[in-house]
């Protein structure tokens, strides 16, 4: 089975977030301190959420197919 | 006599563009009925707060932009390097600075900068967050910043007509409930309207108004 490789970093100093949740149809997971969160999911389209409380939020729909996929995030801070 | 009024703001980081937009705002609204002096983000350090501050006693200090428990940082040059490095805007030193209200659009400063400000300083009220204030970014689904920028200029608002700031205080915390009430009513329309919602309820919560809450500013 294909798997999603998730990578998030901060949009403004550009490091590797730890602990970001990351999840998809249900199954969830966090980022490791490389800022690298891997789910494995039949292909198929899903929605992807990542939430942080530092960060702003991000849901979008993937498209997954037979080969494995790397998605890139860079989120902006919400809090002063 | 027009009531002297001092709007500090930076543009550091991207939560600060939002607080500058709102600041902007803040400033338009003022204008009308206050004679207004801006610390705009070259000028937001504790330089020139405290050249304008032996000039002038103000009516009312507006602040937007980062902080922490006993400070508010002001426009921090060296990106998010830590506050240390620089001396912050404003501390608990600064405290005998005049002002009849005092305002922070910031993290966590009515912790302990509001209370020393109010209880042992010069300002007679201080509306800050004791807990972290969340900005929102605009997304296709809706423009959050708008809903932000909103709820927190609504205090401006009831000043400038008039009002006291314990009447602000409750306008704007009412602004946030309608907000709170809305993305609970969206929460299976727009994708991100759980986070808001959490978001908003953190800035419902956290906000508090510390002193005289009949001062008014004109």
């Amino acid at each position: 089975m294909p798997e999603i490789i998730v990578k998030v970093h901060d949009a403004w100093i550009k490091k590797p977030l730890y602990g970001v949740s990351v999840s998809i149809d249900g199954k969830t997971t966090s980022t490791d301190p490389r800022g690298v969160a891997r789910l494995i999911v039949p292909p198929g389209k899903y929605i992807l959420k990542i939430r942080s409380p530092d960060y702003e939020p991000i849901t979008m729909i993937i498209q997954v197919g037979e080969k494995d996929i790397e998605i890139p995030v860079h989120l902006r801070k919400v809090h002063l | 006599m027009k009531p002297k009024v001092l709007i500090i703001y930076s543009l550091d980081s991207p939560p600060t563009v939002v607080t500058a937009e709102t600041a902007r705002i803040v400033q338009e609204i003022l204008n009308k009925k206050c004679d207004v002096h801006v610390l705009d983000p070259v000028k937001a350090n504790n330089l020139a707060l405290r050249f304008v501050s032996f000039l002038k006693e103000f009516d009312g200090i507006f602040y937007f932009g980062h902080g922490s428990r006993d400070k508010l940082h002001g426009q921090l040059w060296l990106g998010p390097i830590p506050v240390g490095v620089i001396r912050a805007m404003l501390t608990v030193e600064d405290r005998f600075i005049c002002t009849k209200i005092f305002y922070a659009v910031a993290c966590l400063s009515a912790q302990i900068l509001g209370d020393v400000f109010t209880k042992f300083g010069n300002a007679r009220a201080y509306c800050g967050n004791q807990y972290y204030t969340f900005i929102a970014y605009p997304s296709s689904e809706h423009n959050y910043a708008k809903d932000f920028i909103d709820s927190f200029v609504e205090f401006v608002r009831v000043l400038a007509d008039g009002g006291t700031v314990g009447e602000a205080y409750h306008s704007m915390r009412r602004k946030m409930y309608e907000y709170i009430q809305l993305y609970r009513n969206m929460l299976d329309e727009w994708p991100n309207a759980d986070f808001y919602l959490w978001a908003m309820k953190m800035n419902y919560e956290g906000f508090v108004l510390l002193g005289d809450k009949n001062i008014t500013l004109l």
